[in-house]
């Protein structure tokens, strides 16, 4: 009999909240991640992501109806689910006084599989000092500690939360090489919030906004990037567009120019704002990331 | 267990040393002491001096380990969360049950070494040195030196409470001794003025002891096994 794979989601949450006395956190948040995606959560500061990623590492008590993570719900085991992933902090609080050897001795003894092999290879590919105190490491030398000892237990998903903010473009080219390496050679789940967005295209396969505690989209990158689109309209003079085509996120008018972003973008939307009254031209933009991010952001900001 | 337990040690080094100073710095006094007065003193009685004095640096280092213990058990928990390296220890796989089990276990081994040491000092003086004047003190020696012991245990047990529940450890340590000091004196004076029962009065500082003591270990334990944030 051959063993059963286990085919559930890494990440599956439903109706997720926490509050922080009278702030709320992360407000009804479900999200589905398949196992072997690269996920890439965005948001603002404040929007609720690494409360979302510390929740996921039990690191965070939370009201759920469904909180699982590789199959295991986090709230009754949330060691389980510790053993099996790698978490890379925003802020790295690893004991000052230790030695990066002796950092690594702790975290050898308290995970039940450790490669060394995999831990070796990842301290000469950072160029890590085992004699070094962790006091006197500079912050990407720190980050690339925190990776190391993320990946060397081998788990089957990363969570990187804001992993790459505040470091030089060298170092975060480093660090995205190790990721990469761990993703390539293992093929593992990695869910990573980040501002910089590049690297977060680089990386990611799928990603979610998140603002104010709300998903406010979780699409394949590619799919969201050709399926979304800004639609630029001269308006006639005096003239005030009549309605949004179906589908707007965000929309800006600045004199005679009217422009929209519109989500699930097809030819007749187009011809939809061409046939309104007062409309003299139309155009249609293809969107980077940033520009959609933003969009994203400031259309939930103005609908509130 | 064994990389937590060294963990707890160097996170306790401070104390470490304060407890060696306490042990070590009164009975080298009470050493030197004996040893100066046997050439300069013509009354000095010999080895009957000599145990008293060391009688007097022991029970004063037990004294002193008080604070020792109100550190320990202050230092514990918050010490961790004070610096956030109990966010680190957080998303580890270790079980609280085994974090906990580490500070008591060096937390035991500190009060072992300083009640060891120094109980090892009285029972000789006292056992070996005839006409002593431990054996003819009053209130008996057993008496001060176990309040010694339960009033360093209290300690320990109230600072953990706060500890446990804490994100600064000198604030853990001192409302510890604070809270534990204003029990005593309040039930103090309650037993003094309003029960006159003898037995009571002899008794109600054990009591109070054992009792605050078991609610504050056993309370802060719950607590922070319960508790899910670092």
């Amino acid at each position: 009999m051959t063993p059963q794979k286990d085919t559930s989601p890494a990440i599956e949450i439903q109706g997720l909240t926490k509050r922080f006395g009278r702030t709320v956190a992360v407000d009804n948040l479900s999200l589905t991640i398949p196992r072997g995606s690269t996920f890439g959560l965005l948001g603002p500061n404040g929007a609720g992501k690494s409360t979302t990623i510390k929740i996921l590492m039990g690191i965070l008590s939370a009201m759920a109806e469904k909180l699982q993570v590789l199959g295991v719900d986090v709230r009754t085991n949330p060691k389980l689910v510790k053993q099996r992933v790698g978490y890379v902090p925003e802020m790295h609080h690893i004991y000052r006084w230790m030695r990066v050897s002796e950092v690594i001795g702790f975290c050898r003894s308290c995970y039940q599989p450790w490669n060394d092999r995999t831990c070796r290879e990842t301290l000469d590919l950072f160029a890590l000092d085992p004699a070094k105190k962790v006091k006197h490491l500079s912050k990407g030398m720190l980050a690339k500690l925190s990776l190391l000892l993320a990946v060397s237990h081998e788990p089957e998903m990363l969570l990187l939360d804001e992993p790459l903010s505040g470091l030089d473009p060298i170092v975060r080219e480093e660090f995205l090489e190790g990721v990469l390496g761990t993703i390539c050679s293992r093929g593992q789940t990695v869910l990573i919030s980040s501002h910089m967005l590049d690297d977060v295209r680089r990386l990611s396969d799928t990603i979610g906004i998140l603002n104010e505690g709300r998903l406010l989209v979780q699409d394949n990158i590619d799919h969201l990037l050709t399926t979304t689109k800004r639609i630029c309209a001269t308006l006639k003079d005096g003239c005030r567009p009549e309605r949004p085509p179906e589908g707007t996120i965000w929309q800006r008018v600045n004199g005679r120019e009217w422009i929209a972003t519109v989500r699930d973008f097809s030819p007749d939307k187009v011809q939809q704002v061409s046939a309104l009254d007062g409309v003299e031209h139309v155009e249609v933009q293809d969107l980077g990331l940033e520009e959609l991010f933003k969009d994203f952001i400031k259309g939930q900001r103005v609908s509130k | 267990m064994k990389w937590l337990l060294w963990k707890d040690f160097r996170l306790n080094w401070l104390i470490i040393i304060m407890a060696l100073f306490i042990v070590v710095v009164p009975n080298l006094i009470a050493v030197t002491v004996t040893c100066y007065a046997k050439h300069d003193y013509h009354n000095y009685n010999g080895s009957a001096d000599f145990s008293n004095t060391l009688f007097v640096s022991a029970t004063s280092s037990l004294f002193l380990s008080s604070i020792v213990f109100a550190f320990m058990g202050g230092n514990a928990i918050a010490c961790e969360r004070a610096d956030r390296s109990a966010e680190f220890l957080a998303y580890l796989p270790i079980s609280r049950g085994k974090i906990i089990t580490s500070k008591l276990l060096v937390a035991l081994l500190i009060g072992a070494f300083i009640w060891i040491v120094n109980f090892s000092i009285i029972g000789i003086c006292y056992l070996a040195v005839p006409q002593n004047f431990m054996q003819k003190s009053s209130p008996p020696i057993g008496a001060v030196t176990g309040g010694f012991l339960i009033a360093g245990l209290t300690f320990f047990c109230v600072t953990w409470l706060f500890s446990c529940f804490m994100q600064s450890q000198a604030i853990s340590a001192g409302s510890g001794l604070f809270t534990t000091l204003l029990l005593t004196y309040a039930f103090a004076f309650i037993v003094h003025f309003f029960i006159v029962e003898e037995n009571i009065t002899i008794f109600w500082p054990l009591g109070l002891a054992i009792t605050l003591s078991l609610a504050s270990l056993v309370g802060g334990t719950w607590y922070y096994l319960r508790r899910v944030e670092p």
